[in-house]
């Protein structure tokens, strides 16, 4: 593992993620005893729909989120070693092959919260040339069944998406689309159906996905209590913990309570006038996969500028992205409308530049940091496109580059001088 | 190894080399048939379709020269390739010579590059672009699901012709461009054939190849059989054998750079080689379905296919060529080879392989390239 020389872990104001985590970490364990008794378990892409999983009661593991906390446990180095003693790369594709590595691995029950369980089935997209590859690899390394739900280019490019989404989605992403994932969803429930010998019960469908709108809605109102709140109540080392350990769960009501519980948490230190930064000056955004590694970086500006991280696009996405009314009237299509449409929100202009600057105004954004992984093949935003959107509308942009998931090559002095020089060449002069 | 004599005196060879090493004058001459052009940026563009609509297709080469679009543009994550054809599409080089460009789906980087270009298009007042297109084909995956889905793709895409050029397409109009396309395909199989005899250099099969796609089919049909007629007799080239995979090349720098150092390229994966002319559309009472059954299962890229689906097709695409090595050559940020090799090398044995990592454009390290090639070239003697 990387030897470091600085404080990686955020200081936890909050008691959520403290309860979120606990039972994270609790779940998992459990994980562990339900898949000895004979259950299936499923490992899926971030943009998969798991809330027919949810529906099904089979139990999953997101390969993102799965990197975050290998990421989180410092253990990133010592998986991508893995990779390179069987003939790959130790040093690309880290965000996306942390779940092969660990199946490489001769000691798996030492990794984080006694190791990834082998999965008996596996649900991906089809996109990266890479990831395809990588998630092939890993499902035969586990001995998982994979269903691969196809892509379908999105050519509706609307304008402020996020007004659309909640009831007006057909719209947003078009019927022909729709029907297409709904039939990918309908192969999808066949497939889990064959290989789990369990039944997708459409009532409780419909229960899942409204505890999502309402595990939603909680983010929403929380999102929107952080913009308007100056100086605000929590940052994003508050939230992001709290937020993601939920989100896999999304659907059941312990999400729903976690997210009411962020809330509430951050209602009464916004009521009570307290202040994550009390010194708050500056309210920067950050674009990017999250610092799993070091959530501590965001807190580091704190002190020395007043600087505080209040927006990232895990708590914002819940607040915009999720949300889709009307689900009795098709449950299957619906679901089809929100999880279609996340890879768009962040990688589709102008569906990201605009939310960007939309939550960069609503926040009462001062600079935006962009996180952009310069190991990702399959890294594509259009970059210039939301660099240029924002500095258009005032917000200064300073961009990292920067492998998200990977500890060893992350130079905490470059990163730190970085992101000080930007605040104070940037930040502090457009303020004024 | 410098361009034979033999090559360059066969007029059909230099009519094909000429269009190929400048695509820009190449589409201002096949415009004066007067038909419309239509650019395609993708290996499984259904060219077919486009012939039947009495449009002339046209094979989107990159731009080779300075790239500050693609540098201003797009994100390091692209590498030399997209980069190269990013630049052409926005340069304005190709100005008035383009109607219409076709994007295709076989790298998810060109479908991002359309999603770029129709923001530029929203964003930027000035902008001029051709009427734009996207064929959203899957090809990875390999069932009927999906091969049900590109025949939606390919119909709806028959209708953007059919919007285009205001007319109808009959079937009959299909079968013949399956016809035309499945000719020049066959005509391409001889000279296959002959890299496989080591009688043509794979630089200069890059020239025959890669020039076709800029004359009308018929007239690239007789060019390229004309060719094939002369090459039976041209000599053995005299270099070990190689097949080569990794980032499409779309000039004839790097295998030059390997034919110097003593390999000839006698086999590849790529579309301006042998992946072209590999195989041909049926025709059956529904012809949309025979495009869409011959893009989705051509030999598979790697950019859309899996491990162990390469693992079968690459070693047997060395063992039916009889290729002495392997050489596997990438670009910065092309790397999904990288993730298929282990699995091949386990199936190759010992064949002598050389990997090349890490690549830009220009080559910023040629003579380090060569010096890697040559000693490779001395392995493979050795191992022979």
């Amino acid at each position: 593992m990387a030897e470091k020389q600085y404080e990686t872990r955020s200081v936890k104001r909050l008691n959520t993620p403290k309860l979120t985590g606990a039972y994270q970490k609790q779940w998992f364990m459990g994980l562990h005893d339900r898949i000895e008794k004979g259950e299936p378990f499923a490992f899926v892409g971030a943009n998969c729909p798991m809330e027919l999983l949810q529906a099904m009661d089979i139990p999953f593991v997101v390969n993102q989120w799965w990197t975050a906390i290998c990421s989180a446990k410092q253990m990133g180095p010592y998986f991508y070693d893995l990779l390179e003693q069987a003939g790959y790369r130790n040093d690309i594709c880290s965000y996306c092959a942390a779940a092969y590595a660990c199946s490489l691995d001769p000691k798996p029950e030492e990794g984080p919260w006694g190791g990834l369980p082998a999965p008996t089935i596996a649900i991906n997209g089809e996109g990266c040339s890479s990831g395809i590859k990588i998630e092939e690899l890993m499902c035969e390394s586990f001995g998982a069944d994979s269903f691969r739900i196809q892509s379908f280019h999105q050519d509706i490019i609307t304008d402020n998406w996020w007004e659309y989404s909640m009831d007006r989605w057909e719209e947003l992403v078009g019927t022909e689309r729709l029907d297409f994932y709904e039939n990918e969803l309908r192969a999808l429930v066949d497939f889990l159906e064959e290989k789990t010998g369990r039944t997708l019960d459409m009532n409780k469908l419909i229960e899942t996905l409204n505890n999502v709108n309402e595990q939603e809605t909680y983010y929403r109102k929380t999102r929107d209590l952080i913009a308007k709140t100056v100086p605000a109540p929590v940052t994003v080392t508050d939230t992001v913990n709290a937020v993601m350990q939920a989100q896999w769960h999304r659907g059941t009501r312990w999400a729903v309570d976690m997210a009411k519980s962020l809330y509430d948490e951050v209602k009464a230190l916004a009521d009570e006038g307290k202040a994550a930064v009390p010194n708050e000056k500056l309210r920067l955004l950050w674009i990017g996969r999250g610092l799993w590694f070091n959530l501590a970086f965001y807190q580091h500006f704190e002190e020395k500028y007043g600087a505080a991280f209040v927006w990232t696009m895990y708590l914002a996405m819940g607040a915009d992205s999720y949300i889709r009314n009307h689900v009795e009237e098709n449950p299957l299509r619906c679901l089809a409308a929100r999880f279609c449409f996340l890879e768009d929100v962040l990688h589709v202009p102008p569906f990201n530049s605009q939310w960007f600057v939309k939550e960069a105004k609503n926040n009462q954004i001062d600079g935006v940091v962009f996180l952009v992984p310069e190991n990702c093949m399959n890294n594509g935003d259009f970059g210039y496109n939301i660099i240029q959107s924002l500095e258009k509308e005032g917000f200064p942009v300073c961009v990292l580059r920067a492998d998200p998931a990977d500890a060893k090559k992350w130079s905490q002095e470059l990163m730190v001088e970085t992101v000080e020089k930007f605040i104070e060449e940037r930040v502090i002069p457009n303020k004024k | 190894m410098a361009e034979r004599t033999c090559a360059l005196g066969c007029s059909a060879y230099s009519a094909l080399k000429a269009r190929f090493e400048s695509p820009v004058a190449a589409v201002a001459e096949l415009r004066k048939n007067g038909k419309k052009t239509v650019w395609m940026f993708g290996d499984e563009t259904p060219e077919e379709l486009i012939i039947a609509a009495g449009l002339q297709p046209v094979r989107l080469l990159g731009y080779y020269g300075e790239r500050p679009n693609a540098d201003k543009y797009l994100e390091l994550s692209f590498g030399a390739l997209w980069r190269g054809s990013f630049e052409a599409i926005v340069n304005g080089s190709y100005d008035g010579l383009i109607d219409y460009l076709v994007m295709e789906n076989s790298s998810d980087l060109i479908q991002k590059i359309s999603y770029y270009l129709e923001a530029m298009l929203r964003l930027e007042e000035d902008r001029v672009l051709p009427t734009m297109a996207f064929v959203d084909y899957a090809t990875a995956t390999k069932n009927f699901r999906v091969q049900q889905r590109n025949v939606m793709v390919t119909e709806k895409f028959l209708n953007t012709l059919r919007s285009w050029t205001g007319k109808e397409i009959s079937n009959d109009e299909i079968y013949a461009a399956i016809d035309l396309c499945n000719e020049h395909r066959l005509a391409l199989r001889r000279i296959t054939a002959l890299r496989r005899q080591n009688k043509i250099l794979g630089s200069e099969a890059m020239n025959i190849i890669g020039g076709s796609f800029f004359f009308e089919k018929q007239e690239a049909t007789a060019l390229v059989n004309a060719v094939a007629d002369a090459a039976e007799s041209w000599e053995d080239t005299g270099l070990v054998t190689a097949v080569y995979t990794g980032s499409a090349q779309e000039t004839t720098e790097l295998y030059t750079l390997i034919e110097e150092s003593g390999i000839n390229i006698i086999a590849d994966d790529r579309l301006i080689g042998d992946r072209y002319s590999e195989g041909l559309v049926r025709k059956s009472p529904k012809p949309t379905t025979d495009i869409a059954y011959y893009y989705h299962m051509r030999f598979p890229s790697s950019e859309r296919s899996y491990v162990a689906e390469r693992a079968v097709c690459m070693p047997k695409l060395i063992e039916d060529s009889k290729a002495q090595s392997y050489i596997i050559f990438m670009n910065h940020n092309d790397e999904s080879y990288i993730w298929d090799y282990p699995r091949q090398r386990d199936v190759l044995g010992g064949l002598p392989t050389l990997m090349i990592e890490d690549q830009y454009y220009p080559l910023r390290n040629v003579s380090e390239l060569k010096d890697k090639f040559a000693s490779f070239a001395e392995k493979v003697k050795g191992a022979n």
